[in-house]
C-alpha cells in the first residue's frame, strides 16, 4: 500500500559511488557541467559554486582585499604633495559635499614621505614595513566614486552601485568562477572587532543573485562560522552518526523519486557541511605555523595600552595569516576589514576627529601584518596566484576638518573624488603608479579612475570579463560594473 | 553602444580623414598587388567570404559578437546578426561603421577594444574586410540559434506591428467557450491535455491522499496538515471532500498569512530603511497586517489595487469616513503604506537624485508586481527591448508626483520633502480636538507662568515643555497624506540625470497601451459601418490620477493585471509559472507554452469578481493539480525525456518548502506556535555571530522580544533590511530590495549547518522528544508517533531499522535517552521528506 514498504535498503557506500561524486563535490550533475562559463551553465540545474572555467588567461585563483572601513587618508600615506606640505594653513575653497562648497584651511600632513625601493614609489613614515614592499605595489592614485557618505560609498566600493540590492565583487567572482574547495566557503569575510563596517552585511551581499554566493562572515575565535557548532555539546561522532541516519532516510525517500537531482544534491550538502566542521576550524588552527611565521604577522605584539581603541597589530595579523591559509585552501574571495562600528569616530579610518590621532592608531594595526602577508605569500610561491587590493570607501580631504573636533583642528573629511588603491601580486604590473591627484591631492585630473574601473581590472586580473561577466535580473543582463563603460586599468596590468 | 550623436560626429570625423585614408588605400593597393594578384581574378563572392573572411570574423570578431553572446546587440556570426544593425552598409565601406570601428578612426568606438585583450587587426585584416563590404558583404550563414532571445529596438522610439502583437499585449481571450459543458476546473485539465496530445504525453496520476492533504495545508497555509483531517480524507477520498477540505482551509487565517506573505514578497517589504543606519519604519507592520487581512477577507483584487495605489484619493471619491465607514476609511490608509517601503537614504550625497531614486524604486516595484513590466530601464533611455520609452517612464512617474516624498534626511528640511509619511488612523475632528485642547492647557501654563514668581515658574516651564512635546494619542500608520504642497513638474531626464531636464510630461500610461487599444477599437468597428458607440467603447478614459490609472489597470480590457496575478497564484500551486518569469511579461521575459491556459485563469479571476480564493479553488479542484509528483511508470520516464523541466505540466512538482514553512511546521510539531495573528513584528533571539557583523546603529534597533512572544509564525517577525533572521536567510528569504516573484531554492552546506545545529531546531526537536518519551516507553511506537507527527504516516519496516540501529549505537555513548531522542527527532526534521512537498 505504502509504496516506501517495499523498497530495500541501500548500501550507503555504493549509493555514493554511483552519485559519482564522492565527498568532494555537490552533485553528479557538477561532475557532467564539463566547467561552463557562469552564463551558459543551466542555473536551476548546477550547484552554485561548482568550478567554472575562466573566461580570459589569468594564473590569479583568489583574491584578498583589505578593506580599510572609514577611508583612508591617501594624502598622509601614498600620494605626497609637495604644493600642499608647502602650503599648510592658506585658506581655500573646499567642496566638502556634492556641490556645496566652503572657506577651508589647507592642512599639511604631518608624515614624512620618502620614495622606496627601485621603483621609487613614495611611501609615508606612517607605514614603515609596507614600505620596503613598495616594488611589489601598483597604485592608483586617481581613483574617483560617487558617494560622501560611508554606506553608499562602501556599497559602491563592494557591489559598483551607491544603492542596495546588487551582489558584492566577491559574490561576482564566485559566481564567475566557482570555488575551487567544496568543503570551504567561497566568499570569507573577516571583521574588525570593534563591529561590523556600515550596512553590515549589504556590504558582502549577493543581492539579486541565489544568497549561496554570498560572504560567509568568519570569526577569529572559535566557532568560527555560524552553526559550525552544535548547540547541545553534540560530539563529531554523534553528529557524524546522526547525518548517517539522516542520510538513511534520504536514500529511501530518494529511490521513490526518480528524476528529481535536488534531492541528490542535498544529501550531498550534509557530507559537505560534515567536512566543513573540520576545515574551518583547520583554517583557523594556527598551532601548525612556525614561531617566525607567528612573530612576522606581529601576532605577539601587546594591545597597545596609549589609546582606548588601539588594537596593535595582533588582530589584523592573525587575519592575514588566516587569509593566507584559505588561499591554500582555495578559498576564492577573502576581504578582511580594518576599523569598524559607529563612522564618524576613531574605531574605523574615518579621521573626522583628528587625522595624526587615527593614523597612530589604525596604520600600526595594519603595517606589519600587511608586509608579512605579502612576505609570506612570496615565500610560498604564492603572490602570482594572489591577487592583494588595499583601499577603502573613499580618501580624505587635504584640508583640515574642525566641526567634529571641538573646534580643534586636525580632522579630516570624506573625499571620494581622488583617493589612493594599491593591488599586488598575480597579472599587476609591480612598482608602477598610475594616475595623480591635483597639487594638493583632491581631486583625480590625470587619468582619473572610476571605481567600476577598479572593479573591471580586479575581475581581468582574475580572468573575467567584466563585459560577459552577466547576471539576468530584472529584464537586463546586469554586470558588476554598471551600465556606464567601465575598462580595466592596463597600466598596471602586467 | 552607438548613440545618434556619435554617428553625425562620425560623419564629420569623415571628411579630415578622407585625405589619410586616399593615402592609405594607394598604399595598400600597391601592396595588395603583389600578395593577392593571383587569386583576385578568379574568386568567387562566395569563395572569398570562405576563406578570407568568416575566418577572420572567427579569430577576431565573434568571441565578443556571437549569435548568443551580442555584445552591444551586434553579432558577426550570421548575417541576421548584423544586417539590421546599421553597422555594415554593403557596397559602401565608407559608410559602414564596423570599418569606422576596426580602423580606430572614433576614439569612442575601438574594435576590438584596446582592453579586451584582442590584438588590433592588421591593415591586410582590415582591407580584406573593406573589400568584403564594398563586393556586397555577401554572407551566407544563417543563425544557428533556435532561441535567439529579445531583440535590440531600434534606436528610433517607435512602437511597431510586433510590439503589438507580442502576446502579452493581447486582449485576454476566453478559451472555457470551447467546452461549454466543462466546469472551470475541468477546462484546466483540457487546456494542459491539448498541449501533452501532440506529444503523445499524459496527465500523471493522482497523488495519494496522504500526498494529497499535505500539498493542500502546505500550499494554503504553509503549515503541515491536521491528523484528524488527514484522516478523514484518507477515509472518504472523494471529490466532495476534496472541495470541502479546501473550502476549510481558504476560511482559516492561516490561509492570509501565507498568501499576504507572497504579496510582501512581490512588492519588496521591510520594515527598515536599509542603508547606513537602516533605521526602523514605525508602524510599517500596519501595511503587513492589512495584507493579510485583505487576503483573509478575499478582498477582491481591484479594491486591494485601488487602495494600496489610490487610497487617499478613493477617501475623497467614495467619500470615505472614520464615522461613517470606519473599516474602508482604514483600509484606504494603512493600504497606502504601499508607497513607503522603498529604501530610504537618510544621508543622501544629492537629494533631488535621491527623491527620483525613491520614485524609481516605486517605479520598479508597481512595474514588476502588478504589471510584469520591467521598468527601471527606461528611466536614462528608450527601453532596449520592451515597447516603452523613456516618456513614457516619466510619464508615468508624474502620476506619482503627488504623493509627500520622505524628508531630507537626519538634517530636516532639504529639497527632498515634506517627510510627512505617516497618518493618525482617527478623524480630522479628533485631531483637531485634541490640539485644541492641549494648546488650552498651554495657554493656560503660559499665563500662569506670565503671575507666577521666579521659584515657582520652574516647575511650571518643565510642565509646558512636556505639554508641548506631547504626540497626539492616536494610532498611526506609514501612508499617503492628502497633497500640503503643489506637486513637483516631471520632466523627462536625459540619461537619468536631475540636473539634464528636458521636455516637461504629464501623467499617463505608457503609449503602447494607446496604440493598441485604438488599434483594436479599429479592428473591431472597421470605419463606416459601425455604430459609433462601440467604435469609443473601448477607447481608454484618460488617465490623469493614480485613482484612474488603479481602474485602468484593473479594466476588463487591460491585458497585463489579470495575467500577472493569475500567473503568480499557479506558480505558487505548482513551483513554477505558466509565465516562467513572474516578474517580466516583456519580450526579455520567458513566454508562455500554454497561453490558452493563462488567458482561461485570467478571464475566470475578472469574471468571479477579482477573488483569489475563487482562483484557488479552481485550480486546485482541477485534476492536474493532483497529479502525482513522481515519475515511476513508463509513460512518466518519457515525459522526463521530453519535458524534463516539467513546462508543459505533465505533472506536479516536487517542491522544497519554503523557509517561513520549514520554520513554522517545526514549531507546529513541537506544539509551540503561538496564535498571533497581528500586532507589532517580533525580534528573535539573534547569536553574537549574526550580532557582531552588524553596523551597531542598525543593531541598536534591534529590540529582542521577550522569548515567550518569539514562536510566532515568521511572517510576524520583524523584516529589517540589514539584519536578517539567519534560519530564514539561508533558506532563500526574499532579499527585500528588489521585487521577488519567485524566490531562487538552494542547496548549500551552511542550510544543512543551520539544522543540524541551530538553537531553534535543537529547541524544537527537544521539546518534541520529550513528548515522545512521556507518551511512551517502546522504542519503536515513539518512532511510530514521530512518523505521524512529522511524515503524517508509519514507518516502514527499513525505517525502523535504521533508527533501532542508530539508538544501538547511541547506547554505548554516554548521553541521555532525552539527548538520543533529540537527536532522532532532529534528524527526522533535517530529512528530505520533512522539508519537500510531493
Amino acid at each position: 500500500m505504502n509504496p516506501l514498504d517495499h523498497v530495500p535498503e541501500p548500501n550507503r557506500r555504493h549509493f555514493v559511488l554511483d552519485l559519482g561524486a564522492g565527498f568532494g563535490s555537490l552533485a553528479l550533475s557538477a561532475l557532467l557541467s564539463d566547467q561552463l562559463p557562469a552564463q551558459e551553465q543551466d542555473k536551476r540545474n548546477h550547484p552554485p559554486l561548482e568550478p567554472k572555467r575562466a573566461m580570459l588567461p589569468s594564473n590569479v585563483k583568489s583574491c584578498i582585499f583589505l578593506f580599510m572601513f572609514g577611508g583612508p587618508s591617501q594624502v598622509d600615506l601614498f600620494d605626497y604633495k609637495p604644493e600642499l606640505q608647502r602650503n599648510d594653513g592658506k585658506t581655500i575653497d573646499n567642496e566638502f559635499r556634492r556641490g556645496t562648497k566652503t572657506k577651508a584651511v589647507l592642512q599639511a600632513s604631518r608624515r614624512t614621505f620618502a620614495q622606496h625601493g627601485r621603483s621609487g614609489l613614495w611611501c609615508s613614515d606612517a607605514l614603515p614595513n609596507l614600505a620596503k614592499h613598495m616594488d611589489k605595489l601598483a597604485l592608483v592614485k586617481s581613483l574617483q566614486s560617487d558617494s560622501f557618505a560611508h554606506g553608499s560609498a562602501l556599497l559602491q566600493s563592494n557591489s559598483g552601485r551607491i544603492l542596495q540590492g546588487s551582489p558584492s565583487i566577491g559574490s561576482w567572482v564566485n559566481y564567475g568562477l566557482g570555488t575551487l574547495n567544496q568543503n570551504m566557503p567561497g566568499y570569507v569575510v573577516m571583521l574588525d572587532p570593534r563591529g561590523g563596517p556600515t550596512s553590515g552585511s549589504l556590504n558582502w551581499s549577493a543581492g539579486y543573485m541565489p544568497a549561496a554566493y554570498q560572504g560567509t562572515v568568519f570569526r577569529t575565535s572559535d566557532p568560527a562560522i555560524l552553526n559550525l557548532r552544535s548547540v547541545d555539546g553534540t560530539t563529531r561522532q554523534q553528529q557524524r552518526e546522526e547525518i548517517d541516519l539522516i542520510n538513511q532516510l534520504n536514500y529511501q525517500h530518494l529511490a521513490s523519486h526518480p528524476g528529481y537531482s535536488e534531492l541528490e544534491a542535498r544529501i550531498a550538502s550534509y557530507e559537505l557541511a560534515y567536512n566543513l566542521q573540520s576545515e574551518a576550524p583547520e583554517a583557523l588552527d594556527l598551532s601548525q605555523e612556525t614561531k617566525e611565521t607567528i612573530e612576522m604577522y606581529g601576532l605577539n605584539l601587546p594591545k597597545p595600552d596609549w589609546h582606548s581603541l588601539a588594537l596593535g597589530p595582533s588582530t589584523f595579523g592573525k587575519q592575514c595569516l588566516i587569509a593566507r591559509r584559505m588561499v591554500e585552501r582555495g578559498v576564492r574571495f577573502i576581504q578582511i576589514y580594518s576599523g569598524g562600528g559607529n563612522a564618524g569616530g576613531q574605531n574605523s579610518w574615518d579621521a573626522h576627529h583628528g587625522i595624526e590621532e587615527n593614523i597612530k592608531l589604525h596604520c600600526p594595526e595594519v603595517d606589519q601584518p600587511i608586509a608579512a602577508l605579502l612576505t609570506d605569500l612570496e615565500q610560498r610561491g604564492l603572490l602570482d596566484s594572489t591577487l592583494v587590493v588595499w583601499g577603502g570607501e573613499f580618501g580624505r580631504m587635504p584640508v583640515s576638518e574642525t566641526f567634529n573636533t571641538g573646534g580643534k583642528p586636525g580632522g579630516r573629511d570624506h573625499n571620494p573624488k581622488g583617493f589612493t588603491y594599491w593591488l599586488a601580486g598575480g597579472g599587476i604590473k609591480a612598482g608602477t603608479s598610475v594616475g595623480e591627484t591635483d597639487e594638493i591631492g583632491e581631486n583625480a585630473v590625470v587619468d582619473p579612475f572610476h571605481l567600476r574601473d577598479l572593479h573591471a581590472t580586479i575581475l581581468h586580473l582574475m580572468g573575467l570579463d567584466h563585459k560577459r561577466l552577466t547576471y539576468f535580473h530584472g529584464g537586463l543582463d546586469n554586470k558588476l560594473t554598471g551600465v556606464i563603460e567601465a575598462h580595466p586599468i592596463q597600466q598596471i596590468i602586467a | 553602444m552607438i548613440s545618434r550623436d556619435d554617428l553625425s560626429q562620425y560623419s564629420s570625423n569623415q571628411i579630415e580623414l578622407s585625405q589619410l585614408s586616399v593615402i592609405q588605400s594607394i598604399f595598400w593597393q600597391i601592396a595588395l598587388l603583389f600578395v593577392a594578384t593571383s587569386t583576385f581574378a578568379a574568386e568567387s563572392p562566395e569563395q572569398f567570404f570562405e576563406t578570407k573572411i568568416r575566418p577572420l570574423l572567427i579569430d577576431r570578431c565573434i568571441s565578443c559578437h556571437s549569435d548568443k553572446e551580442r555584445d552591444g546587440g551586434l553579432s558577426l556570426e550570421s548575417k541576421d546578426g548584423w544586417a539590421n544593425r546599421e553597422v555594415i552598409t554593403p557596397g559602401t565601406p565608407e559608410q559602414s561603421l564596423l570599418m569606422t570601428a576596426v580602423r580606430y578612426q572614433d576614439s569612442s568606438l575601438q574594435m576590438p577594444p584596446v582592453d579586451s585583450g584582442i590584438r588590433r587587426l592588421s591593415e591586410n585584416e582590415i582591407q580584406l574586410l573593406e573589400r568584403w563590404i564594398r563586393e556586397g558583404a555577401m554572407d551566407p550563414r544563417s543563425s544557428q540559434l533556435t532561441h535567439t532571445g529579445p531583440k535590440l529596438r531600434h534606436r528610433l522610439f517607435k512602437i511597431t506591428e510586433q510590439d503589438l502583437d507580442h502576446w502579452a499585449y493581447q486582449p485576454i481571450r476566453d478559451p472555457s467557450l470551447n467546452w461549454p459543458d466543462q466546469s472551470a476546473s475541468e477546462v484546466i485539465d483540457q487546456l494542459i491535455n491539448d498541449r501533452l496530445q501532440p506529444m503523445g504525453l499524459k496527465r500523471s496520476p493522482m497523488a495519494t491522499p496522504r500526498e494529497l492533504v499535505r500539498r493542500a495545508y502546505f500550499d494554503l497555509w504553509g503549515l503541515p496538515p491536521e491528523a484528524d483531517r488527514l484522516i478523514a480524507f484518507q477515509n472518504n477520498p472523494s471529490d466532495v471532500a476534496w472541495s470541502e477540505l479546501i473550502d476549510e482551509l481558504l476560511a482559516s487565517p492561516h490561509y492570509g498569512q501565507r498568501w499576504g506573505r507572497y504579496w510582501l514578497d512581490w512588492v519588496r517589504y521591510a520594515e527598515s530603511n536599509g542603508y547606513e543606519r537602516d533605521g526602523n519604519k514605525a508602524n510599517a507592520w500596519r501595511y503587513r497586517d492589512f495584507v493579510i487581512e485583505s487576503f483573509n477577507q478575499d478582498k477582491p483584487y481591484d479594491r486591494f489595487l485601488q487602495e494600496q495605489l489610490a487610497g487617499d484619493l478613493l477617501i475623497a471619491d467614495e467619500q470615505l469616513s472614520v464615522e461613517q465607514t470606519p473599516e474602508r476609511w482604514r483600509d484606504a490608509v494603512v493600504a497606502t503604506g504601499y508607497y513607503r517601503l522603498h529604501v530610504w537614504d537618510d544621508e543622501p550625497d544629492d537629494t533631488e537624485a535621491a527623491e527620483l531614486d525613491d520614485m524609481d524604486d516605486i517605479m520598479v516595484t508597481t512595474g514588476a508586481a502588478i504589471m510584469g513590466m520591467t521598468t527601471g530601464c527606461n528611466r536614462c533611455h528608450d527601453h532596449k527591448f520592451d515597447p516603452f520609452s523613456q516618456v513614457d517612464y516619466y510619464s508615468m512617474l508624474d502620476l506619482f508626483r503627488d504623493i509627500d516624498p520622505y524628508g531630507q534626511s537626519k538634517k530636516g528640511g532639504g529639497g527632498r520633502g515634506t517627510g510627512r509619511i505617516s497618518r493618525y488612523l482617527c478623524s480630522e475632528q479628533e485631531l483637531t480636538d485634541w490640539q485644541a485642547e492641549r494648546q488650552m492647557k498651554i495657554d493656560a501654563i503660559e499665563s500662569l507662568i506670565a503671575i507666577k514668581s521666579e521659584s515657582e515658574k520652574a516647575a511650571l516651564q518643565e510642565r509646558l515643555k512636556q505639554h508641548k512635546e506631547q504626540q497626539p494619542p492616536f494610532e498611526q500608520a506609514l501612508a499617503v497624506n492628502p497633497p500640503a504642497q503643489a506637486r513637483k513638474p516631471t520632466f523627462v531626464l536625459a540619461r537619468g540625470d536631475y540636473h539634464a531636464p528636458q521636455q516637461q510630461v504629464t501623467a499617463a500610461i505608457p503609449q503602447l497601451f494607446e496604440t493598441s487599444s485604438r488599434r483594436l477599437s479599429k479592428i473591431a468597428s472597421p470605419a463606416e459601418q459601425a455604430p459609433a458607440s462601440t467604435a469609443t467603447s473601448d477607447v481608454l478614459p484618460p488617465v490623469s490620477n493614480r485613482l484612474e490609472f488603479v481602474r485602468w489597470l484593473t479594466a476588463p480590457s487591460h491585458p497585463l493585471t489579470a495575467r500577472v496575478l493569475a500567473n503568480r497564484i499557479w506558480l505558487n500551486h505548482f513551483g513554477s509559472g505558466i509565465v516562467p518569469t513572474p516578474d517580466d511579461f516583456g519580450y526579455t521575459g520567458i513566454a508562455p507554452k500554454n497561453e490558452e491556459l493563462l488567458d482561461h485563469l485570467a478571464t475566470q479571476l475578472q469574471r468571479g469578481g477579482w477573488s483569489i480564493k475563487n482562483l484557488h479553488r479552481l485550480i486546485m479542484n482541477s485534476q492536474t493539480y493532483r497529479m502525482s509528483s513522481q515519475t515511476r511508470l513508463a509513460e512518466g520516464t518519457r515525459a522526463l525525456e521530453l519535458d524534463s523541466d516539467n513546462s508543459l505540466f505533465w505533472r506536479q512538482n516536487l517542491r522544497r518548502l519554503d523557509a517561513e514553512a520549514i520554520r513554522d511546521s517545526m514549531l507546529q510539531y513541537s506544539g509551540e506556535l503561538s496564535n498571533k495573528s497581528s500586532g507589532p513584528s517580533v525580534y528573535s533571539t539573534l547569536s553574537a555571530e549574526v550580532l557582531d557583523t552588524g553596523n551597531p546603529v542598525s543593531v541598536a534597533t534591534w529590540a529582542t522580544s521577550p522569548e515567550d512572544q518569539q514562536n510566532c509564525r515568521s511572517v510576524f517577525l520583524v523584516v529589517k533590511r540589514s539584519i536578517k533572521d539567519p534560519l530564514l536567510e539561508s533558506f532563500d528569504f526574499a532579499n527585500s530590495h528588489t521585487p521577488v516573484g519567485q524566490r531562487p531554492v538552494t542547496t548549500v552546506a551552511p542550510q544543512a549547518l543551520m539544522l543540524l545545529n541551530d538553537r531553534f531546531v535543537q529547541k524544537q526537536s527537544e521539546t518534541i522528544a520529550r513528548r515522545l518519551i512521556a507518551k511512551s516507553v517502546d522504542a519503536n511506537s515513539r518512532t511510530e508517533l514521530l512518523w505521524r507527527l512529522v511524515y503524517q504516516r508509519v514507518p516502514t519496516q527499513a525505517e525502523q531499522s535504521s533508527v533501532a540501529g542508530f539508538l544501538l549505537q547511541q547506547s554505548g555513548a554516554p548521553r541521555t535517552e532525552l539527548s538520543v531522542w533529540t537527536s532522532v527527532v532532529r534528524s527526522v526534521l533535517n530529512s528530505n521528506e520533512c522539508i519537500y512537498v510531493d
